[in-house]
């Protein structure tokens, strides 16, 4: 056997995981679906929507207090 | 025969050379993050506005209350954290519209523009402003993020 065939023998097992690797390296970024992206603008609108109106609560009382002099 | 088998061996070891070489080392390999959706994006920065403008109102309560600022700061400062709230919600709305990011962008830029805090700092003193100063920052974070001006 020469040299050139052991090498390539003894590279022959890394072959299959250089292929897999490369293949991701040329994959496309992994996107999120129009349906994901709309429930975590949802959870995230939902959560702030509810502080947004405990602010305009707030406000609200704060300045009838202000108004008696509280 | 024997030479087929040799020519192949051959290019199998300068291709698998030639990898290795070009940096493509299996170890090192990891799949790439994937980018956050800008509308993902704009919700978030709402809902970190919607929190400061939160802290915010408290702050400007509580230094009503003990006197610390004046009634009049305290109302101009509440008008415009109630203008931030409502922009937040209008800006939540559309976020959830069926436009397309486009159209979104551009309203949403829009929303924050009328607010007008831009204006904010000449009404207020600088010790009220510093209050809400935060806020400010936050939601020129996110017309930035949008392509829009500072507000």
């Amino acid at each position: 056997m020469t040299v050139l065939e052991q090498l390539a023998l003894a590279l022959m097992p890394t072959l299959p995981a250089l292929i897999e690797d490369i293949s991701a390296l040329f994959a496309k970024y992994p996107a999120m679906t129009p349906a994901q992206i709309a429930a975590a603008v949802t959870l995230s609108s939902t959560q702030s929507g509810a502080v947004f109106q405990g602010i305009l609560a707030k406000i609200a009382a704060d300045q009838a207090a202000a108004k008696t002099g509280a | 025969m024997k030479n087929t088998s040799k020519y192949l061996l051959t290019g199998m070891v300068v291709i698998l050379l030639g990898l290795l070489a070009c940096g493509c080392p299996a170890a090192n390999t990891t799949t790439p993050a994937a980018p956050t959706p800008p509308q993902i994006t704009a919700a978030n920065i709402v809902k970190a506005i919607g929190d400061g403008a939160n802290s915010a109102t408290d702050a400007v309560i509580a230094a009503r209350k003990a006197g610390t600022i004046s009634n009049a700061d305290a109302t101009t400062a509440e008008n415009a954290l109630a203008a931030v709230a409502t922009a937040g919600m209008q800006i939540n709305a559309e976020l959830q519209s069926t436009d397309t990011w486009a159209i979104q962008q551009q309203k949403i830029i829009g929303i924050l523009q009328a607010v007008g805090l831009g204006q904010l700092q000449a009404h207020v003193s600088s010790q009220t402003y510093a209050i809400v100063a935060g806020v400010v920052t936050l939601a020129n974070t996110l017309s930035a993020a949008l392509g829009g001006p500072t507000l």
